[in-house]
């Protein structure tokens, strides 16, 4: 089993990192920046967790069919949780999958990376998106990262062929 | 001028009536000596500030103050009274992140006291209809403002463990 793990607060820093590089450089009509009525600051901390329970939730739905023998391990666990404490960190998301057989374990660090990264781009577009401003930009960077997570869960090694190619 | 640090809760700018009405009745006399009536002769008790002007100046103080630490108002959220407004001082705080370069806070300091007299001085030529040098300090003022938010994105991020 692997357990992919997450801090809340540390998500949000990021995002508001991400957030504040990219407004960096927005102007309105007048010249004027923007920081003011599109950064992400502790003022928006209920409204990103929400942000990040429904992106969590939508990237579960990636990872669940790797779950579902949670339930039937000697301490049932689930696949994913939001806001729980976890290894001593508090305020957590999490998710967990069982691997198959023939997964390849060699992609499990690139496969938490995006599911970081998919977290964040999430909150940054659509933040920017409630706030009448254009972070396509993000939702790009979230849609690939989306991919990546597919195409690192469903990579496996050593798979033969068990028929002939004629 | 001034800036207090409260490591990780909170920076305060803070700049006196004295220190700004120094720097705008200097400034305003150096222009006004060099403006001449028809008769030739200097408009410095028109146009300069002089003590006589000190309630204007409070108040200009005041209005440029609101308008500048109204940039900073999002990085204020959790620190009660931030912004400070008196006929003596204003200041305004701001939540300290930690995740800063030390000269970046000296700068944005020197800008905002460099824009609170620029905007002293643009509404002074205003009022006095003067309106080309109303102009160039509003320029100034804008530039200073651009700069303040500008370098503020060190101090909006916070520090990533």
């Amino acid at each position: 089993m692997t357990t992919f793990y997450y801090e809340i607060s540390n998500l949000i820093d990021r995002a508001q990192v991400k957030c504040l590089y990219f407004i960096n450089n927005v102007v309105d009509k007048e010249g004027n920046s923007q920081f003011e009525n599109l950064s992400i600051s502790s003022i928006d901390d209920s409204f990103v967790r929400t942000l990040l329970e429904v992106a969590a939730n939508s990237i579960y739905g990636s990872l669940a069919p790797y779950s579902r023998d949670l339930d039937e391990l000697e301490t049932p666990l689930e696949g994913f949780e939001f806001g729980v404490d976890y290894e001593g960190k508090s305020d957590c998301i999490v998710f967990r999958i069982i691997e198959t057989e023939k997964f390849d374990d060699t992609v499990t660090k690139p496969l938490e990376n995006s599911i970081k990264e998919a977290l964040i781009n999430y909150v940054v577009h659509e933040f920017l998106y409630q706030s009448n401003a254009d972070g396509s930009t993000f939702k790009k960077l979230y849609e690939q990262n989306r991919e990546d997570i597919l195409s690192y869960i469903n990579r496996r090694i050593n798979l033969k062929r068990n028929y002939k190619l004629y | 001028m001034s800036k207090t640090i409260v490591a990780g809760t909170s920076i305060t700018f803070s700049y006196t009536y004295d220190e700004l009405f120094d720097v705008v009745s200097l400034k305003t006399s150096d222009i006004a000596v060099s403006l001449k009536d028809n008769e030739g002769d200097s408009m410095l008790d028109d146009f300069g500030i002089t003590e006589d002007e000190q309630y204007t100046v409070i108040q200009k103080m005041q209005d440029g103050a609101n308008e500048i630490f109204n940039k900073l108002l999002k990085i204020t959220n959790g620190l009660a009274d931030s912004i400070q407004i008196s006929a003596t001082n204003v200041s305004c705080a701001i939540k300290d992140k930690e995740a800063y370069n030390m000269n970046v806070v000296d700068a944005i300091d020197r800008t905002m006291k460099n824009a609170l007299i620029n905007y002293i001085i643009m509404d002074w030529f205003r009022d006095k209809n003067l309106q080309d040098f109303a102009t160039i300090f509003e320029r100034k003022y804008r530039l200073n403002v651009r700069e303040i938010e500008k370098r503020s994105v060190q101090l909006r991020k916070p520090t990533i463990s």
